[in-house]
């Protein structure tokens, strides 16, 4: 009955201050992504056209790059909450790995951009994408760099079904890093 | 949250990417699909807060504030885009 009652509590997964980080980060992209609105409502024919360089297929996987890698660390958070080690390691291998694919897909896109001799100021089109996904690509590896140090922990059997916030903590920085990517994609890549 | 639970979603999200995808490569433009697009957007981004981030079962606060931002950023885009798409 009282485990039962424990269960039913509401609780905010990992720790309180990653919430007060994430917000504070949603925030920031938040205003980016409202700029880049108005400022293409005023260029409408300079971002449609300069839109259609962007490779969409890159886009494509890496949202679902991003999709699964997250998916990986929700099973990891399971693993961990019903005292598997071991499965929970296993787990945050495979969404780093699959985060990686992100970052090597990202820099071969920037490296493509680039050789097209494309950058920052080349138009104010390209000046937020690659702002924009430039700011994002950051986040992705040091969501990367929290997953692997929490891996590491988990490895050496740091974490139990008692004592599991850095899992959680890790795990709402990296899905944050992933709804961030779920507006981003569409709004850069697809809409127009 | 179980294996199925978990998994339920990741398949929604995929769909719905594809889904997305396959809408811009017809070479569709305008208001309607523009709404379509974003509201697909909208549709994931709840089902990262709510089974991803595991804010269903959080305090009501935050689900609300994360629910909030998308809501907000998706209804903004759309009104600018609306404008003049």
């Amino acid at each position: 009955m009282h485990t039962a009652a424990i269960r039913q509590q509401k609780i905010l997964p990992g720790d309180l201050a990653i919430w007060f980080f994430i917000c504070a980060e949603l925030l920031v992209f938040g205003v980016l992504f409202i700029t880049y609105a108005i400022v293409r409502s005023h260029n409408l024919e300079l971002f449609n056209e300069s839109q259609l360089i962007l490779n969409k297929h890159i886009g494509l996987l890496n949202t679902l790059v991003l999709i699964t890698s997250s998916y990986f660390v929700v099973l990891a958070v399971n693993a961990i909450r019903a005292n598997n080690s071991r499965a929970c390691t296993f787990w945050l291998i495979t969404s780093i790995a699959t985060g990686l694919i992100f970052v090597f897909a990202k820099t071969w896109e920037f490296n493509e951009i680039s050789a097209r001799g494309i950058h920052l100021s080349t138009n104010i089109f390209y000046t937020f994408y690659l702002s924009l996904t430039f700011f994002h690509y950051m986040h992705v590896i040091l969501g990367l760099i929290i997953l692997f140090a929490v891996m590491l922990k988990a490895r050496r059997g740091g974490y139990s079904e008692q004592e599991h916030a850095g899992v959680e903590t890790g795990a709402s920085y990296w899905h944050m890093v992933d709804l961030i990517w779920i507006v981003l994609f569409p709004l850069v890549y697809l809409v127009r | 949250m179980s294996i199925v639970m978990a998994t339920r979603p990741w398949i929604f999200l995929i769909v719905l990417t594809l889904f997305s995808y396959g809408l811009s490569m017809q070479g569709y433009s305008g208001q309607v699909f523009v709404l379509i697009l974003l509201a697909t957007a909208l549709m994931k981004g709840q089902m990262i807060i709510d089974h991803f981030m595991m804010l269903k079962s959080a305090p009501l606060m935050w689900r609300i504030i994360i629910t909030m931002w998308l809501v907000t950023v998706i209804i903004v885009i759309t009104a600018m885009y609306s404008a003049k798409g």
